[in-house]
């Protein structure tokens, strides 16, 4: 019931002849605390894969059953209901709002959606914490190195206490030992917490992390491997 | 938060916006004082008149200094079913020559007193009797600009003649066309007015009129019309707009505020549009982490409303301070405190209005920019 069901899930770009099939019939299954890497060359359709699972882009056709619900057709109003309460994002490029200190980034989630209150406040500050921030509270975007702000990224997709958090690219500004350290952090997090999590990534330095690998072709769900840790 | 944040680490974005903001808020006040100032330099007295309705003499295309009315007029006019009382008004354009050497050009009221048309806002001294011409009462422009009191010696010339008289009192009317004015009996108008005319001359240039209790005023004014051969009857406001160039002044000064709210509505929307603009990344990935299109939208709102109040609060008080300082050379800036408060809300609704622009960029932004390329 509080896994995540993909069925078929399908996006045409165009139509007719131009028509593209960016994803085609993807279907798999993720349990609760699973962390699945998605692999695939550039263009392979990875990036439209994770904006559907998302609710940033409506499927052409399939079914994406999150806790249960059908979230592949919502009204945009619902979507962005979705986005604040169920699923959390880490971006390839961390997309801090650069004028809120690494608190204020986190937890202006809970202002999204009305719930900045005391135990938002404390939540937010021990998110950071536990992601050795505690000392960069009240730093600027600006003001912290690549691997700190993508900490905050990570701070930031866990405050709303998502079931599922999409990261997209995270070691793609990282040098690879911050990147590995980033992904270990985003990993501990997400599986420490029994949440789902589901990472693109095209560097196969930091797919050893994960429970899963899903490799993507052309569209295609090409290979759903189990990994032993 | 969003919003209150941006404010405050971009200080010198806001600060330059902040002082537009605070330059128009400035302008328009000052705007304003001037506007009510002419205005009332124009008006005031005639606003002031104690009475519902003036009567003019027909031909005078209700102008004061060309209208004249006879004795049988102003008897037939108080005679006239729904008038209650009806007053003498005399006109004159005279010069005022204090003892200390000066010369004041003003405007003189000739009234009965007792009757409508005797000024009822004594602030100082005591009021006029019927046919005293020894003494006059002066307006607050000439007590408070030219420093005229109670007791002061005066000559009063017009034409050919002079008296000389004694200021009996300070009442709290304005001017009349720009002039200071002083009121004095009828007879004492009479006497300066006429003084080389002999045989017949009119009993007063107009005839102040307060209606009955409960009558309508526009129904008592077109029976007047009808009672009273040659006659043309308006409300005391109608009569004030017809002072020679308010109009046209108000409609200059009308059309310089509108323009202010024109560029203080394109200032404030051109900013907060381009820094939309600048966010549009930014927007992406506060929608794509939960913000709604709304949520966005408020931030922006709190961050005018903020904009126009502090603007406000350092363009306002520099206003008023501004106008008082000339209050001594210019006494025309004269700031109504009940129309700037409703000119600055209504600069502060206007850019709002202004920030429909930023809406729209605002709601097209597809969050799905926030993952970069996607197809």
């Amino acid at each position: 019931m509080g896994g995540l069901e993909v069925r078929a899930l399908t996006k045409v770009y165009g139509s007719g002849r131009t028509a593209v099939r960016a994803v085609d019939g993807v279907s798999f299954r993720l349990e609760e605390g699973e962390f699945a890497a998605v692999l695939g060359p550039s263009g392979s359709g990875k990036t439209t894969l994770l904006a559907m699972l998302g609710a940033l882009l409506q499927p052409t056709e399939g079914e994406i059953l999150l806790g249960g619900r059908d979230i592949a057709r919502l009204s945009e109003r619902e979507r962005t209901r979705l986005r604040q309460r169920e699923i959390g994002f880490v971006f390839q490029s961390y997309n801090l709002v650069s004028y809120l200190t690494a608190y204020e980034n986190v937890l202006a989630v809970a202002d999204f959606a009305g719930r900045k209150d005391r135990a938002a406040r404390e939540r937010a500050r021990a998110l950071l914490e536990e992601l050795g921030l505690g000392d960069r509270l009240g730093f600027l975007p600006a003001e912290l190195s690549g691997g700190e702000r993508q900490r905050v990224a990570i701070a930031r997709a866990l405050m709303n206490d998502p079931r599922l958090v999409l990261v997209d690219e995270p070691t793609a500004s990282l040098d690879s030992q911050r990147g590995r350290q980033v992904v270990e952090a985003l990993v501990a997090e997400i599986k420490g917490r029994g949440k789902m999590g589901i990472m693109v990534t095209h560097d196969e330095r930091v797919t050893g992390y994960a429970d899963r690998l899903l490799r993507i072709q052309d569209g295609r769900l090409a290979a759903d491997v189990p990994q032993r840790r | 938060m969003l919003g209150i944040n941006e404010l405050r680490r971009k200080k010198v974005q806001f600060g330059l916006i902040t002082a537009m903001v605070a330059l128009v808020v400035y302008l328009l006040l000052m705007l304003n004082g001037l506007g009510n100032g002419l205005h009332q330099a124009m008006i005031g007295s005639v606003a002031g008149l104690n009475g519902d309705l003036v009567v003019y003499d027909e031909d005078a295309n209700l102008s004061v200094q060309r209208s004249e009315v006879d004795a049988a007029a102003l008897a037939a006019v108080a005679r006239t079913e729904g008038v209650a009382a009806a007053g003498p008004l005399g006109h004159l354009t005279l010069t005022l020559l204090p003892e200390d050497g000066r010369r004041i050009d003003a405007t003189l009221w000739g009234y009965e007193p007792g009757l409508p048309g005797e000024p009822d806002t004594l602030r100082e001294g005591n009021p006029l009797a019927p046919g005293d011409v020894e003494h006059v009462l002066v307006d607050r422009s000439l007590a408070e600009e030219y420093g005229l009191r109670a007791g002061d010696a005066l000559t009063l010339r017009a034409g050919g003649a002079e008296r000389r008289v004694t200021v009996r009192g300070v009442v709290s009317e304005g001017k009349y066309a720009a002039l200071p004015t002083v009121y004095a009996t009828l007879t004492l108008w009479d006497a300066l007015k006429h003084a080389n005319v002999t045989g017949e001359r009119p009993a007063a240039s107009v005839v102040l009129v307060r209606a009955a209790e409960g009558a309508d005023v526009g129904a008592l004014a077109r029976r007047i019309d009808g009672a009273v051969p040659g006659t043309q009857t308006v409300s005391r406001d109608a009569a004030a707009l017809a002072v020679g160039g308010v109009r046209e002044q108000d409609s200059v000064v009308y059309g310089m505020l509108g323009f202010t709210y024109l560029v203080g509505t394109l200032i404030v929307g051109v900013f907060f549009y381009v820094l939309t603009l600048q966010k549009i990344g930014q927007i992406g990935v506060v929608k794509a982490v939960g913000a709604s299109t709304w949520y966005v939208f408020r931030e922006l709102v709190k961050q005018v409303l903020a904009v126009m109040l502090l603007g406000t609060a350092v363009g306002a008080p520099l206003a008023a301070l501004t106008v008082q300082a000339l209050r001594r050379q210019m006494p025309l800036f004269d700031i109504d405190p009940g129309s700037a408060v409703v000119g600055v809300l209504l600069l502060a609704a206007t850019a709002l209005l202004g920030t429909l622009f930023s809406a729209r960029q605002i709601a097209r932004v597809d969050p799905i920019i926030a993952l970069g390329q996607v197809q």
